[in-house]
């Protein structure tokens, strides 16, 4: 019963995942906290600290739902929705240390809306 | 729809990206401010060009951010497929409210803007959240909840 919910996290994150990786690996020469980060075709832009706390959060993501414990899967939402807020404060400011765009904003919006909505559902069977 | 609905995701998450705080293009006269004195210098109809150039223009910094928050929901919401029916509301005036703005401009392409209504309308028809998105997730739950908010998200979606 709890499956569905389990794989739409892990959808979520897997998703999320691949922007991250893909943000490392195009924001590899820049400082760890660049304020301009680097474009991820076209769409969002990292630095290597936004890369990487997507990279973890996705990781703690994917651990939740394969364990089947929604809290932790609540918790990487959170983180996310975190980033969000912090990379909102910092748009159009000089210190930009999460380097992104209002696009970047909105992917770390949808993925911490999603895995809250997800991680607040009841799972059968789980913690 | 799934795939119209991400596509549309997609459109509003890349465009978000150049409303540029703090004062989005207003000292440089380029970016959201530019198109946004379109809806005055080439008028499409008098109302709006009125609201824009009374209410929009002397407060743009709050529309400036207004804009931003509406556009990247939009962008988060739509490739969830969470509430998509609202948001699709959401994006049909947004649409509308772009196209009242440009539609006279130079370099223009009308046909751009009617595709957008279009499309939104298209997942707001269709429900478009019910395939592939949250909305088929969650719904079962909401209709099982008796809460205020699941109601509310039954409708959204």
């Amino acid at each position: 019963m709890a499956a569905p919910y389990r794989r739409a996290a892990i959808v979520v994150a897997m998703v999320a995942l691949v922007f991250g990786l893909v943000g490392l690996v195009v924001a590899r020469d820049l400082s760890f906290t660049a304020d301009r980060g680097a474009l991820v075709g076209s769409l969002m832009s990292f630095n290597p600290l936004s890369a990487v706390v997507t990279i973890v959060l996705c990781a703690v993501t994917l651990v939740g739902a394969w364990l089947g414990i929604r809290s932790v899967v609540t918790a990487a939402g959170a983180g996310f929705g975190l980033a969000a807020l912090v990379q909102l404060v910092q748009l159009g400011k000089s210190s930009n240390f999460l380097g992104g765009r209002p696009s970047t904003f909105s992917f770390f919006l949808g993925i911490a809306v999603g895995l809250l909505m997800i991680g607040r559902v009841v799972w059968p069977e789980s913690n | 729809m799934a795939g119209v609905r991400l596509v549309l995701g997609v459109l509003w998450l890349q465009n978000s990206g150049w409303k540029s705080p703090p004062d989005f293009g207003r000292e440089a006269g380029r970016g959201l401010y530019r198109f946004t004195t379109y809806a005055v210098t080439h008028e499409v109809i008098g109302p709006f060009a009125w609201f824009v150039r009374e209410i929009v223009l002397p407060n743009f910094i709050i529309f400036g951010w207004l804009t931003l928050l509406v556009e990247a929901s939009l962008g988060a919401f739509l490739l969830l497929g969470l509430a998509t029916r609202f948001w699709a509301l959401v994006g049909i005036a947004q649409s509308v409210a772009i196209a009242l703005s440009v539609l006279n401009a130079p370099h223009e392409w009308s046909w751009s803007y009617y595709l957008m209504i279009t499309g939104h309308v298209a997942l707001l028809a269709t429900a478009a959240g019910r395939t592939l998105g949250l909305d088929a997730l969650l719904r079962p739950v909401w209709q099982r909840s008796r809460s205020r908010v699941a109601r509310l998200l039954l409708l959204a979606s």
